[in-house]
């Protein structure tokens, strides 16, 4: 893992030397984005979730920051920090090598390979390999697209009303007893976003959704008596700086 | 397809060319003697090299004098020599037809018929067979380094334009005035 | 040596172009030996007022645009430029000839950017007349205010005599800081873009087009991950004429009568606009600075740099409206011509946003048929009936002269490759069934009314002729590459500082061939020597220093290199050149080459 790390920082470097001249081609950008902060109330009770991302690099060497997490009823459900090196491979993707780290039910640490970028039809697609440090692979698929419904009526430039479908799928190819995971599919989400954009930093958005766990890690669940469904409805905000 | 388009344009480049409000003394497109409203032009056309000579040097984008005087009853042998590099026009009418004329002209202009440098053909064949002649007496087109000659027989006291036709031309300064004091 | 202007000309001008510091820009006296002109200019961060509301600028002389120079052929001018900003900076001067160091632009020919506190003498003998600028070339300073005009009265007498001689100097002003709107480019594809299109449009679509036609239009976009609402990277801008905003009201004055000659030069960072005075004809005298033969039209599309001189004959005692409306409509910029102050004339209706087709992606590179568009193959067929009727194929079989017709010339030829077709005539006119005035579709299309006539590319034909001019020994291609998700722009692939840049020798002649790969129309800029645009203006192709390379199409351009140095060669929009697309120009010595 710090290896991985170590090339990272790295290739970052090395674009950092390269001339700058008059201009910053290769000069270093930054952004942090708040893709989703909601709050709401769901069959299990309230929720809490975030999912924010913070990028830094230049245009061919990138680190990516990526943490997510949901609070229900005040108890932490799922909390995980992801750190990647970054790097376009095509003119619409990306690949992302790196590390996980979940600290729920147990800290645990991965390393993670994937792509993520934009597939035909404006599909934003992540998907992500895992390997933990017990030795269990998984993976994680993530499918959105948005659509633009309308624009203020009074002006055809103003805020757009937004209108966002999305899908996460997670696997596993092994058990991992402490993470309550079996293998199979363990889990999906699937979610509706309407969000009404000012700016790209200020657009508040109603979110309604449904996350269930499947196959035998459902089993599981039920078996140690929890809970395998939730919806939800929730308002938040998602802005960038 | 091309050919017929083709023809239906000249049609109607011809009938526009040929409504009377275009080219000054319309009547004498047809027929340059004719009897045409020349109350306009402040006279009518002389037997060609007659009259007393006035010259004027047409270069980019101006004739060599702003203005010319002439008495009603004189004949005057216009020679307007282009010392420019592009095709100059020495033409009289009042500034209203001379305006009319102008789009007109960005047409041949367009079409090839002249080109920045050469006059390549002021006539038109019709659609029936008649050749129909675009260059009015009133008017000269001379090629860079020749020499063009209209000569008029003026009648009538009244100031009109001198102007070059040719597109941009005019609207770049190339105008003169041409008064008729009373005999 | 007394001055070639009269001092009321020279205020006349000033005025025109609408700043304070005429006095920086007309000294009385020369004090450097054998310098004509001398000029100090101070690069600082100030204020300005646009429209009623302050902003943040950074000024040259102390004014948005900076003091308008004026100068005359073969002088030689002395500029000392001081930099009071905390951050380098540079200015270049726009279309001219001059030697390498003396350009301006940091990191070539051995000029480097002027640092905090110095002073950079610039001294440089005039060899061309007509209408330039200068700017910036450091960062994105440009977008911030730092430009101005130049024009220089020819040695020789003017082709065209004027009594009014005015600067319409077009730029795009915005509230944020021109660092922040980079970094949202690169942060969020379409971050800028508010005009894609909506569920309602989809709606409209299907009520018009039919289900099917319009979902095989939106998934053949869906299909290429682009958007063809795309026109424009940057909005929120304030657009201006001469610093002044459209509640401003700019206004040049005239007496009826008089010829006006209007020089327009877009110094915007990122638009492109349509520029028409209702009512008023104009005549193009000039393009890029250089003389063409006059072309009269009703309106032209300016792209980012360029130049073109008009003269106009209001006759009539009434004020006039200079509209110029960037592509993606989101604004316009407006002045008035008007035989006093105070006068205005209506705002035109505002024209409709064009939606791009898939000619605009270069589909007909591909050879593909096309259903419908601005597809290149069409600018054959755009005569300029002025849109009357009939007036389509009319030409067709004609004595051209120097009309554009590259190709076969029938106009209905199936998809040529847009390498047969380099003469990108642009706005074009009445292209029949697809120019409705309110329903554009294609880059092409400006809007232009029935009846009125856009100026084209192809109507540019210089007043020299070179008849004898030799063949290019190469042609040079360059690829416009980009990856609009990333907001990485490049140059056949390559963005600057990755590239190795572009080598020819002293008095070589090559042809570059400008292959436009993106969805957006580039102003490629060569600094140092002017380009022959290949408009099929056959031995009268126009010079110029900007040309505007329709997005999916190709242009060309011939040069001879006879100017040595190591040239700057960019998309002219300033945030496609901040993100890469620019490369070297480098003619070596003659020499050195040949001794190497």
């Amino acid at each position: 893992m710090r290896t991985l790390l170590l090339a990272a920082a790295a290739g970052l470097s090395f674009a950092a030397v390269t001339p700058a001249l008059a201009h910053n081609h290769n000069a270093i950008n930054s952004v942090v984005r708040l893709n989703n902060f909601d709050y709401g109330g769901s069959s299990q009770g309230d929720r809490l979730s975030w999912d924010l991302d913070a990028l830094i690099g230049t245009y061919d060497h990138r680190l990516l920051f990526r943490t997510e997490g949901e609070q229900i009823r005040g108890q932490t459900e799922k909390a995980e920090i992801q750190l990647f090196y970054n790097r376009p491979i095509s003119e619409f993707w990306d690949v992302n090598v790196g590390w996980r780290r979940d600290f729920f039910r147990t800290n645990r640490n991965y390393g993670a390979v994937g792509f993520r970028g934009i597939a035909p039809y404006f599909f934003e697609v992540e998907a992500t390999a895992y390997v933990s440090e017990e030795g269990v692979l998984s993976g994680r698929l993530e499918l959105a697209t948005e659509l633009l419904i309308a624009r203020s009526v009074f002006n055809d430039t103003g805020p757009g009303l937004y209108l966002k479908p999305a899908i996460e799928l997670n696997a596993s190819a092994g058990n991992d007893r402490e993470l309550e995971v079996r293998r199979g599919v363990t889990d999906m989400e699937l979610s509706l976003q309407l969000r009404y954009e000012f700016t790209p930093q200020i657009a508040p958005y109603v979110q309604v959704g449904w996350e269930r766990q499947l196959g035998e890690t459902a089993n599981l669940a039920r078996a140690n008596g929890e809970r395998v469904a939730n919806s939800y409805a929730v308002i938040g905000i998602r802005s960038l700086f | 397809m091309i050919k017929l388009s083709h023809l239906a344009a000249l049609t109607l480049l011809a009938a526009a060319t040929a409504t009377p409000a275009i080219l000054a003394p319309a009547p004498a497109l047809a027929s340059p003697e004719g009897h045409g409203n020349n109350a306009q032009l402040l006279g009518q056309p002389a037997a060609r090299g007659t009259g007393r000579v006035v010259r004027i040097e047409m270069t980019e984008n101006a004739y060599s004098v702003p203005r010319i005087q002439v008495r009603a009853g004189e004949t005057i042998r216009f020679v307007a020599v282009n010392r420019g590099q592009f095709v100059h026009e020495f033409s009289f009418a009042p500034a209203a037809v001379a305006a009319a004329h102008r789009p007109e002209m960005a047409r041949m202009f367009e079409h090839g018929m002249i080109t920045p440098e050469r006059v390549v053909s002021l006539t038109m064949t019709m659609p029936d067979g008649t050749r129909m002649d675009l260059a009015p007496p009133n008017t000269v087109l001379v090629e860079p380094g020749k020499t063009g000659e209209i000569s008029w027989r003026f009648t009538r006291a009244g100031t009109i334009e001198i102007a070059c036709n040719i597109p941009g031309h005019y609207e770049s300064g190339m105008a003169a005035e041409l008064v008729v004091t009373p005999r | 040596m007394t001055s070639p202007l009269s001092r009321r000309d020279s205020l006349k001008l000033a005025a025109a172009a609408g700043m304070a510091g005429v006095v920086t820009a007309f000294p009385g006296r020369q004090s450097f030996a054998n310098a004509h002109r001398v000029q100090d200019l101070a690069v600082e961060a100030t204020r300005i007022t646009v429209d009623g509301a302050q902003t943040n600028a950074l000024t040259i002389g102390g004014t948005v645009p900076g003091p308008l120079l004026h100068w005359r052929e073969g002088e030689e001018v002395v500029i000392r430029v001081t930099n009071r900003l905390s951050e380098p900076t540079s200015i270049h001067w726009h279309g001219l000839l001059l030697a390498g160091v003396m350009d301006g632009a940091p990191g070539f020919n051995g000029y480097e950017a002027i640092q905090p506190g110095q002073t950079y003498t610039y001294r440089f003998q005039l060899r061309q007349a007509g209408t330039y600028w200068y700017h910036s070339h450091s960062a994105a300073q440009e977008q911030a205010g730092m430009y101005g005009a130049i024009v220089i009265e020819p040695a020789r007498p003017e082709p065209v005599r004027v009594t009014r001689d005015y600067v319409v100097m077009l730029s795009d002003h915005s509230s944020e800081a021109p660092d922040a709107i980079f970094r949202n480019l690169r942060n969020r594809e379409g971050y800028y873009n508010r005009g894609q299109r909506t569920l309602v449009d989809f709606m409209r679509d299907v009520r018009r087009d039919g289900w099917s036609a319009t979902m095989a239009e939106r998934m053949s976009w869906g299909e290429m991950r682009m958007d063809p609402t795309d026109l424009a990277d940057v909005t929120g801008y304030q657009f201006l004429v001469n610093g002044r905003g459209p509640q401003d009201n700019k206004t040049f004055l005239f007496t009826p009568g008089e010829r006006v000659r209007l020089r327009f030069i877009n110094g915007s960072a990122m638009s492109i606009y349509d520029v028409a005075i209702p009512d008023l004809r104009m005549t193009v005298i000039s393009a890029d600075g250089l003389p063409v033969i006059p072309v009269p039209v009703d309106e032209f599309r300016i792209g980012v740099g360029e130049t073109y001189d008009v003269v106009v004959n209001p006759t009539e005692a009434r004020a006039f409206t200079i509209m110029s409306e960037p592509l993606d409509r989101s604004g316009y910029a407006r002045a008035t011509l008007a035989p006093r102050q105070g006068m205005e004339a209506p705002i035109p209706p505002r024209r409709p946003r064009t939606v791009l087709t898939m000619a605009d992606m270069g589909m007909a590179h591909g050879g593909m048929a096309m259903g419908s568009g601005a597809m290149a193959g069409m600018d054959h067929s755009a005569m300029a009936m002025g849109g009357a009727a009939a007036g389509g194929s009319a030409m067709a079989g004609m004595n051209h002269g120097g009309m554009p017709m590259g190709g076969s010339g029938t106009g209905t030829a199936a998809p040529a490759p847009a390498a047969a077709n380099p003469h990108a005539g642009h706005a074009m006119p009445g292209a029949a069934a697809m120019a409705d005035p309110n329903n554009p579709l294609g880059w092409e299309q400006a809007g232009t009314p029935a009846g009125k006539r856009a100026l084209r590319y192809a109507d540019l034909r210089s007043t020299r002729a070179r008849p004898n001019a030799p063949q290019p020994s190469r042609d040079i291609i360059l690829r416009l590459t980009g990856q609009m998700g990333r907001y990485s722009w490049s140059l056949n692939d390559r963005r600057f500082g990755m590239e190795e840049g572009i080598r020819v020798r002293e008095g070589d002649r090559v042809r570059i061939r400008f292959m436009n790969e993106t969805m957006m129309a580039h102003p490629m800029h060569l600094h140092g020597m002017f380009m022959e645009m290949e408009n099929g203006a056959g031995d009268r192709l126009p010079y110029k220093h900007v040309v505007l390379v329709r997005p999916g199409a190709e242009a060309s351009v011939l040069l001879t290199a006879d100017e040595v140095g190591d040239w700057p060669l960019h998309c002219h929009l300033l945030y496609h050149m901040e993100a890469g697309m620019m490369t070297r120009f480098i003619v070596e010595p003659a020499r050195v080459a040949s001794a190497g």
